[in-house]
């Protein structure tokens, strides 16, 4: 340590102790070790406030330390929490008050009456909870006080909060950089050198280093606050039974659009829960049902009144809707946790939850009303260098229990999925990613090939393409078929268009193949997709869901980063009219970076957009193999974009310091390959990636104290000392490496899990926010569950030293970390 | 209304007079005071290798009257037997079986989803031809060696070798419960059931835990005297703390143990054993009760089913393998009422499982599985007509 340590500020906290002692500030004398409790600034203060320590409190008031919770309170943090994809207030955001008050993670009983969140970044946030080493004698004995619990923190972990925020940077321009040395310097609080004791100085440990907290830069004229509007981004559609009515959902508005069919206009809006995404009527029309992604609940609605009437709690992030042939169920799937509640309308209770495979997505009822498919976003876990199985769920309307699983091989991202009228058969979307192919391989498709597959009633999968040679068909999102059965019209959220199906030259096509054609050469060839796909319509920006009339003359499309509904004539095959469903006018930044993340023009044949492996800013639970090589080497898993603004450095190896060097030449370079992002487009995709919000937490809601396990995991992912007391070196640790408020020190450690062909063992430690829902797990996606990363994959305590630990305390630990 | 024709009512009195009763294959003369005869099951089917079955080790067995099927878990694999095609379909780990040894089989009444407890290899769903495999280290299991399961509400308990888990199926939460946070000395649970409300551990050498599932909280059932092996006081309480098995049916907890079995329904204990019962012996692997007076005991050498508990009424079921022969012997105390000749019932006298099949019995053995088929069945007694049986 330095000697600025030595002698400055290092000695300062010894002597608190005897200012303590002098004052006589000791309601917490002579107590026991209990767990120490957070007491507040003010209780140093009577100690540490007069000329004797030298005022350090009053020194510390002055310094944005003590301001740092009101910052919170400024229109500029509200922008930043924005751009980090926070949705609640700052000052109610964990993230936020990590690094802008103390204790901001600790229970309420951890806190003493006297402490104030108000007070800010105080000196507790440095030297720890001073419950049981604030009292005169053990101030005394600086021993006993670290014994009790004081902490003497070193320079570097000021790094903790001050590091690279793009968030902060973006808002906040203009503030001088942080420079380390210049703060430790500024915040230094010696006690004047004639206070020193020269027993107390000899105490002192050799890394003894004293800071107060660590002054933030003063921002320098900051801009005034923008407030994003409000748009629409209508998900999917549905047709009232009686065909008058087209229900829309949207997304970010939180309300359902209802356009009159007849008149082709919109004629009112209603609230329903947050980010309602699908819709389903039942079948006498007089109730329907709008799935809340947000809220984890379902909205009831009367449909003559426009009105929720009921809310129901379902599983995590609801999705598809469905209600069965005889309206006693309703089948909702809940994309993140992997089931399908089943929902009894009588009563409108949840009455059980069937087993999907992996983010269930949409679902259709088979025309005689006996089966339902549903659709799984991601693939089964198929272990390392596998390629993907999706799997098909096929549910029992009559037991309302899965009858069949089918495996689509070689396939992910299934979404949309419609029931021919004959029921022999139904067709739903698919990608056949070709991930473990190397990347310099451009036949049959190149890196992700866009296609349909056709589950048959007998449970046989066939799957085709929808790209072409010369121009592909990225993101297929829905499908639709028409009552006669002749066409399916599929959306192409990444290319603004919609392909039309020629169902009939489609299935003989199949029919007419060998096995071995169907198996290995259709699914795979660009040249076949010429003699089914009989045109593309062009529609508004990022089509989503569809929907066609009862007569078959009309299609309906959702076109979400335009606020619009895009009617297409079915006879003229051509767009005949943008509805509006009046967003704003505005096209802010972030909305043109949102576009551009989901455009597949900036890819080679238009192939693919960022949100072809990032759907919904997320995963796509595939390893790539992008570089060096691009020969399928190494192949590392794909990283969630949500809640990244401040997680720099970026990818697994650190190498790009910031998103927009990310997102620059290199995705050029290495994935898209053809020409990279304009200077103003890489500004807008910043924007939007920096925004890309994070699902509520599901293990801890908002305010929700811990439960007593995740209290005990909290304790292990914290703890110093393995289980037969012996201290845990500070590499060991599960904090040193995962600090909060973002769990990530952004620097590159080894951890034990290089792969022989990995160029480096130094990794990128990612966030741990809501690490629950981003399995599998490590660089290169080995690890299935949490539990994995420590019984299989970390032999030698390199990730951690938990070798120690039984079998409750990893699952403590698991619990705790899927709170954060 | 019409009344019935005289000849449609003298012929129904013909047919009610000439119908066999159910006990029928039961043959002895009726004592005035006898309390009567409990059901014996005089026809059995086998099922072996022979028949299709990966393997003759039978560790668990559960009817699926749902899929009108039965589930087998045997030392090499799962097999399901189709009641109405007389077919087996078996699957082993080259069919995607997590696990060759399957100790444990229930089956979520709500979605159909069948779950196993395998011996090393912990827990999997066997859903709609999907298996789904949760291990000690991939998941929140305490432990590999599963020795039972049970299906409560959206939970999936687990008796292992190092305490028991607790499965959320709807949350993914695991919960441990060991000598760490329930009343358990010893943490090697053989057993779990989970019945009317409340959830019970059989815990080698720490007696029987019983959770009531509302609140909780822990209710402890050890041996009153002790570790001893034998039963000092008479119907004091468990009779043993080394317990394999404990079912909870119409508020009465039936018991199994190495050193006999036992009753209790909230106020009353009562012990039964080889010498004073029906019971074939004290050496007990195993039960399952059918009622709070009926329940049916695993033992090492033979089938014992106690059929009415209050008058102590048993039959025990055993068979000579060899000869393909076999014989249900009616007990009441330790007097042997009737002796039936039942011809080859269950396939041998080593019994690992039973469950019930509506009125249909399946037992596991250590060499195939016997399917005793009820029909006629009816619980408790009745007295006794005429019949094939022999008095001993």
């Amino acid at each position: 340590m330095k000697s600025l340590f030595r002698d400055g500020p290092g000695l300062a906290v010894a002597l608190l102790a005897s200012a303590l002692a002098a004052h006589g500030a000791d309601n917490y004398a002579d107590a026991p070790i209990r767990d120490p409790i957070y007491i507040g600034a003010q209780a140093c203060a009577e100690c540490h406030d007069s000329p004797d320590t030298g005022a350090q409190y009053s020194q510390w008031r002055t310094t944005a330390h003590s301001r740092a919770f009101e910052a919170l309170t400024m229109p500029e943090s509200k922008e930043i929490a924005r751009l980090s994809g926070i949705t609640e207030d700052p000052l109610k955001s964990r993230m936020c008050l990590g690094c802008h008050t103390t204790a901001s993670d600790e229970e309420d009983w951890r806190k003493d009456a006297g402490f104030q969140a108000r007070d800010g970044m105080q000196c507790e946030t440095c030297h720890g909870p001073g419950s049981e080493y604030a009292s005169d004698g053990v101030m005394k004995d600086r021993a006993e006080a670290m014994k009790r619990g004081l902490r003497i923190i070193a320079k570097d972990d000021c790094r903790q909060c001050h590091r690279p925020k793009g968030s902060h940077d973006m808002v906040l321009k203009g503030r001088k950089p942080f420079d380390l040395e210049e703060a430790w310097r500024t915040i230094a609080h010696p006690v004047p050198k004639d206070k020193h004791t020269a027993s107390t100085a000899a105490k002192l440990p050799a890394r003894a280093a004293v800071p107060m907290p660590a002054a933030t830069t003063t921002p320098s004229a900051p801009p005034p606050a923008h407030v994003e509007p409000i748009y629409k981004n209508p998900l999917n559609l549905a047709l009232s039974p009686d065909g008058r009515e087209l229900w829309v959902a949207c997304e970010q508005a939180g309300t359902v659009a209802v356009i009159d069919t007849a008149t082709r206009t919109k004629t009112l809006e209603f609230k329903v829960g947050g980010q309602p995404t699908e819709i389903a009527f039942e079948p006498d029309g007089k109730r329907a049902f709008v799935s809340n992604r947000l809220d984890d609940s379902v909205s009831v609605v009367d449909v003559a009144g426009h009105r929720v009437t009921a809310t129901i709690e379902v599983g995590d992030e609801p999705h598809g809707v469905l209600v069965d042939r005889a309206g006693k169920y309703l089948y909702v799937l809940n994309t993140s946790i992997d089931n399908v509640s089943v929902i009894d309308l009588a009563t409108l209770t949840e009455v059980k939850r069937l087993s999907a495979s992996r983010s269930p997505w949409d679902l259709a009822l088979s025309p005689d009303g006996r089966t339902i498919v549903v659709t799984n976003v991601l693939s089964r876990y198929t272990g390392d260098r596998n390629p993907s199985l999706s799997e098909l769920t096929v549910i029992d309307t009559e037991r309302a229990v899965v009858k069949d699983r089918v495996a689509v091989p070689g396939a992910n991202l299934l979404e949309g999925i419609a029931w021919h009228p004959s029921g022999q058969y139904a067709v739903f979307t698919e990608l056949r990613s070709k991930n473990l192919v190397p990347m310099t391989r451009i036949n049959h498709g190149w890196t992700i090939t866009n296609g349909l597959g056709i589950l048959w009633a007998d449970g046989r999968v066939d799957q085709a393409l929808l790209d072409q040679n010369d121009l592909c068909f990225p993101d297929p999102t829905d499908v639709v078929i028409t009552p006669d059965g002749k066409l399916a019209f599929v959306s192409s959220s990444s290319s603004d268009r919609v392909a039309v199906v020629d169902l009939g030259k489609l299935t003989r096509l199949l029919q007419a193949a060998t096995p071995e054609e169907r198996e290995h050469v259709i699914p795979n060839h660009t040249g076949k997709p010429a003699e089914y796909v009989i045109a593309y319509i062009p529609v508004n920006t990022t089509p989503r869901g569809l929907a066609c009339s009862t007569d078959g003359s009309t299609l309906y499309v959702a076109s979400k980063l335009d606020d619009s509904v895009t009617v297409v004539d079915v006879r003229a095959l051509a767009a005949v009219r943008r509805i509006t469903l009046d967003g704003p006018a505005e096209v802010t930044v972030h909305r043109r970076g949102e576009r551009l993340f989901h455009s597949a023009n900036v890819a080679f044949r238009r192939q693919f957009s960022c949100s072809t492996c990032h759907p919904d800013g997320h995963i796509d639970n595939l390893a790539y193999s992008i570089e060096d090589s691009g020969v399928g080497m190494n192949p590392v898993d794909n990283r969630t974009l949500r809640g990244i603004a401040d997680t720099a450095p970026f990818k697994w190896s650190g190498v790009n310091p910031s998103l927009k060097r990310q997102c620059g030449a290199r995705l050029a370079v290495f994935i898209t390959r053809i020409q990279p992002f304009t200077t103003e487009q890489l500004e807008d995709l910043h924007d939007y990636l920096c925004s890309i919000p994070r699902p509520p937490n599901r293990y801890r809601k908002l305010g929700e104290d811990l439960t007593e396990a995740q209290r005990r995991g909290k304790g292990v992912f914290e703890r110093t000392h393995r289980n037969d007391g012996s201290v845990i070196p500070s590499e060991g640790r599960c904090t040193t490496c995962h600090p909060p408020p973002l769990y990530t020190d952004g620097r590159l450690h080894d951890v034990g899990t290089q792969f022989p062909l990995d160029r480096s063992g130094k990794l990128d430690p990612p966030h741990l926010m809501n690490i629950y829902d981003s399995a599998p797990y490590l660089h290169n996606g080995i690890a299935r569950t949490l539990e994995e990363i420590w019984t299989v994959y970390n032999p030698e305590d390199r990730h951690g030293v938990t070798n120690d630990m039984t079998k409750d305390q990893l699952n403590d630990l698991v619990e705790y970390l899927k709170t954060l | 209304m019409y009344p019935p024709h005289p000849r449609l009512l003298a012929l129904a009195a013909l047919l009610f007079t000439n119908l066999p009763h159910p006990a029928a294959a039961i043959d002895a003369a009726k004592p005035a005071a006898d309390p009567g005869l409990p059901y014996v099951y005089t026809k059995w089917e086998q099922l072996t290798t022979k028949d299709g079955l990966p393997n003759d080790h039978i560790f668990a067995v559960k009817a699926d009257p749902t899929r009108n099927c039965v589930w087998i878990g045997t030392e090499d694999g799962l097999a399901c037997y189709d009641k109405e095609t007389k077919k087996i379909r078996s699957w082993q780990e080259k069919d995607g079986l997590p696990w060759r040894v399957v100790t444990a089989i229930d089956i979520d009444p709500r979605t159909g989803d069948v779950w196993l407890g395998l011996f090393g290899g912990g827990l999997a769903r066997f859903s709609a031809g999907r298996f789904d495999h949760f291990s000690q280290l991939n998941s929140g299991l305490v432990n590999d060696v599963v020795y039972a399961i049970a299906i409560e509400g959206d939970h999936v308990w687990c008796a292992t070798t190092a305490g028991a888990s607790r499965y959320n199926t709807k949350t993914d939460k695991w919960d441990i419960f060991t000598e760490k946070n329930a009343p358990m000395e010893e943490i090697w649970n053989y057993n779990v059931s989970a019945h009317d409300g409340k959830v019970h551990l059989a815990v080698w050498g720490s007696g029987v835990l019983e959770q009531d599932i509302k609140t909780e909280n822990w209710k402890v059932y050890l041996d009153p005297d002790g570790e001893m092996e034998i039963d000092l006081y008479r119907d004091d309480g468990n009779i043993h703390v080394i317990v394999t098995g404990a079912v909870y049916r119409e508020k009465v907890l039936w018991i199994s143990s190495y050193f006999g079995v036992c009753r209790y329904d909230g106020r009353h204990w009562h012990g039964f054993y080889d010498h004073d019962s029906g019971l074939p012996s004290n050496f007990t692997n195993n039960l399952m009760a059918r009622s709070a007076h009926e329940a049916w005991f695993a033992t090492d050498k033979g089938l014992g089913a106690c059929m009415d508990d209050a008058t102590n009424t048993w039959v025990s079921y055993t068979s000579d393998g060899d000869h393909h022969t076999g014989k249900a012997v009616i007990m009441r105390d330790n007097k042997v009422i009737q002796v039936v000749d039942t011809g080859y019932n269950v396939p041998h006298n080593f019994q690992i499982c039973v469950d019930f099949d509506g009125q249909d019995v399946w037992a596991g053995t250590s060499k195939g599985l016997g399917h005793g088929i009820g029909k006629g069945y009816y619980p408790r007694l009745r007295p006794a007509p005429a019949s094939n049986a022999k008095s001993p």
